[in-house]
């Protein structure tokens, strides 16, 4: 009897773990949008309505962030339903860096893996370099001359293209028209741009500001920098973390030198010690220059998708008082621009629906009536080069003391050089520069040695030359 | 399924001295089939993944594609990795900060609740556990809003009390501590309620008995708590060494390692390795790398926890 009872109990143990472990193939998913759940819905494409030779249809599981979501939902998602009617599109959100993270397991799992994805450049190559992406190249072809070169690059991998570029994040000076005056400088944008045309000239003015208002530059923390300034200085000058032969090559006397021009902000006493994306950030961005308990800075050179950001909430009192130009060159005359973010659709190999998945992005951000519609909702900066022709980027924007600042990011965009930064090893390798970084900002080393030790342990940790 | 209920229709046969293991075995089957699942589970989540990272050391994998034989070039590497071994030094230099003090305090506040002196000693107690089941990465961001440089809540007070504000997180030392003062209010009233388990094994006429010879209550503690506790005090200085070289949502949330690297964690950096970087072969090097040093850590701490 008790034996009998046994063997039941032992019957049901065994059900259960059948059951814990069996739910990833449970045919009775549903259309659950939970993150956990999607495995399951993806490797049981039931009930998919057939879809003949040609046609559009069946489901598309999409893997965004949240906000992204919104933009297609509130601008174009429903002409694009209307056009498409038999695309079920089911959405899945992850935090933003999450997209490419889950992803990455997806593809190294062999399973799991969405129809479509929407990432950031940064991440991409990681996983171009995994092998799970669908090489676009013969369908993005018509495209390419007005697409960003720069985004493209990052999604490409000898000669194949594997992204959708979006959105891109070329990086501007916004500055304080209101400091600027006060400093007895010009704040018209053509005069600050012609003021600030390269680092050591922006050096002077940032010491004037300093001098005469009190007012820090800009914002270059030294304990836990995260190395953006310095990312972005050597983009415009086309450096990468590795040279073309995909050497380590952060070393070079080049990096060296960009590290010694940040290097002497510090030195000058002329920037203050926030940290990005922390409220004292937030704040001094937000500060008015006779604020008792904050001090102001004057400027933040970052990707433009920070001008929706100061105007939406990280720096709302200040309106009409900021303005934009390009960032300032290596050398008079040098390249003023660089990338810093973006984001693309990318198709994972495992996708099984690949057709819709395809004409999804292309509706999305290949036609320019449709992007322009997500710019004018979103404010992500268009890689599609031909949506500059619309007139929202010759409207002057009020929060930017009516300055067309559009215009002048659009004029930078296409200037984006190529840089070996987006590469597959980014990590690991933006990991050993902030040590660097760090330990020239704190006095712990001079930027030669402290780059010479990134570059070994860079060398060490990707196992490139 | 037929086999087993004949076996059921029929009584166990006696077996013949001696017993062999088969029989014993055999005996206790129902017994050792009721306990299976947890053994089945973790020989697939943990035996296996434990065995398979020995052969990936010896490999370059990034995950997916096939797997490239080197040998022991991981381990010839990571005696070169500089980061690898400041994160070890890290570990050390955290328990060195962290682990005396935390323990102090638990055993203190541990006696002190036990006393029976304390009116409502349940509601310290549990106030006292309670970040301990708090999430820690929420608590890790508050924490880093609490000690930041410029208008944290910490340096305003201190502020007001006329001191320097203190950089917390910006310079290498000043990171160390302010992430064992989490870990100290995060772990605290873990080791106390372990602590508190322990002092209940220790009879109170005792101290009682030493307190009536005339010794004080803090000479009480040293000569007689303590002692007895070792056991105790053993268990808690064993598994947070362990874990203080395991550091991961705690320095996640509140240092991200930085600055310069000196709140780094083993664990930490073999993760970004295999995760960041895509080496999963030398990941996996590390890993071993890291739990044969752990290994030897704990054995010495437990001979010479044992021994005196």
């Amino acid at each position: 009897m008790n034996q009998k009872l046994g063997i039941l109990v032992l019957l049901l143990l065994a059900l259960a773990l059948v059951a814990c472990g069996g739910e990833t193939a449970s045919p009775t998913e549903e259309v659950a949008p939970a993150a956990g759940d999607t495995p399951a819905a993806q490797t049981e494409p039931v009930e998919e309505p057939e879809a003949t030779e040609g046609e559009i249809a069946g489901r598309l599981l999409i893997w965004v962030q949240q906000a992204n979501q919104d933009v297609f939902e509130e601008t174009v998602l429903d002409e694009f339903q209307a056009q498409y009617p038999d695309v079920t599109i089911e959405w899945v959100n992850y935090p933003p860096d999450e997209v490419a993270n889950q992803l990455q397991v997806a593809i190294q799992g062999g399973t799991g893996a969405p129809d479509l994805a929407v990432t950031e450049h940064r991440s991409i190559p990681r996983l171009v370099e995994l092998g799970g992406l669908v090489d676009l190249t013969s369908q993005l072809e018509p495209y390419m001359a007005n697409l960003n070169a720069a985004a493209l690059d990052s999604g490409s991998k000898d000669g194949e293209y594997y992204s959708v570029p979006w959105d891109v994040g070329p990086v501007m000076t916004f500055y304080r028209r209101d400091i600027f005056e006060a400093a007895g400088l010009a704040s018209a944008p053509e005069e600050v741009s012609e003021l600030i045309g390269t680092w050591d000239e922006f050096l002077d003015v940032c010491i004037q500001i300093k001098e005469e208002t009190g007012a820090n530059c800009f914002a270059l923390n030294k304990a836990n920098n995260y190395g953006d300034v310095y990312f972005n200085m050597l983009w415009q000058q086309g450096l990468g973390f590795v040279d073309d032969e995909g050497n380590i090559a952060v070393d070079s006397p080049k990096h060296v030198a960009t590290l010694e021009t940040l290097a002497q902000f510090w030195e000058a006493d002329v920037v203050s010690d926030e940290l990005e994306w922390n409220d004292g950030w937030y704040a001094e961005l937000n500060a008015s220059l006779d604020a008792p308990a904050v001090t102001p800075v004057a400027t933040v050179t970052i990707g433009s998708w920070m001008g929706n950001f100061l105007e939406d909430w990280v720096a709302a009192d200040q309106a009409g008082n900021w303005g934009v130009v390009p960032m300032p060159a290596m050398e008079a005359g040098g390249v003023r621009a660089a990338n810093q973010g973006g984001s693309a659709f990318i198709i994972p190999e495992q996708s099984t629906n690949k057709e819709a998945a395809w004409v999804f992005a292309e509706f999305m951000v290949l036609n320019a009536d449709n992007h322009l519609a997500i710019y004018e909702y979103s404010d992500y900066f268009p890689a599609l080069e031909t949506v500059y022709d619309a007139p929202l980027f010759s409207e002057p924007q009020s929060y930017f003391g009516d300055q067309v600042g559009r215009e002048t990011v659009a004029a930078v965009a296409p200037q984006v050089p190529e840089a070996n930064i987006y590469v597959a090893e980014n990590a690991t390798i933006t990991g050993a520069l902030q040590t660097a970084i760090q330990k020239v900002g704190t006095g712990a080393a001079d930027p030669a040695a402290a780059l010479e030790e990134a570059a070994e342990t860079a060398r060490l940790e990707t196992g490139l030359d | 399924m037929e086999s087993i209920q004949d076996h059921a229709a029929v009584p166990p046969k006696p077996i013949g001295r001696p017993r062999s293991r088969w029989g014993e075995v055999r005996k206790s089957r129902w017994a050792y089939a009721f306990i299976s699942p947890f053994y089945i589970l973790f020989a697939i989540f943990g035996l296996w993944p434990m065995a398979f990272s020995v052969y990936l050391s010896l490999t370059e994998w990034k995950g997916v594609g096939p797997l490239e034989f080197v040998g022991f070039e991981n381990y010839t590497r990571l005696v070169r990795d500089t980061v690898f071994w400041q994160s070890m030094r890290n570990g050390i230099i955290l328990f060195v900060l962290y682990v005396p003090l935390m323990l102090f305090l638990a055993l203190v506040l541990a006696v002190i609740l036990n006393s029976g002196r304390v009116r409502g000693y349940r509601i310290f107690r549990t106030i006292i556990f309670m970040p301990f089941i708090t999430n820690m990465i929420a608590a890790g961001f508050a924490f880093r809003i609490l000690f930041t440089h410029q208008n944290g809540l910490i340096n305003i007070g201190l502020g007001t009390l006329g001191l320097d504000a203190v950089p917390w997180l910006e310079s290498v030392w000043w990171a160390r501590i302010t992430l064992s003062i989490l870990i100290i209010w995060a772990w605290l009233g873990y080791n106390m309620v372990i602590m508190m388990a322990g002092l209940q094994t220790i009879p109170h006429d005792l101290t009682e008995a030493a307190l009536v010879d005339g010794a004080t209550p803090v000479q009480a503690f040293f000569r007689i708590t303590i002692p007895l506790m070792r056991p105790v005090i053993l268990f808690t200085a064993v598994t947070s060494t362990i874990g203080s070289f395991g550091l991961f949502a705690e320095v996640a949330s509140l240092t991200e390692g930085g600055p310069i690297n000196a709140t780094l964690t083993p664990l930490i950096r073999i993760y970004n390795v295999a995760f960041g970087g895509l080496r999963l072969g030398y990941a996996s090097a590390l890993a071993y790398t890291y739990f044969a040093i752990i290994f030897f850590l704990t054995i010495f701490q437990v001979r010479y926890g044992r021994e005196r």
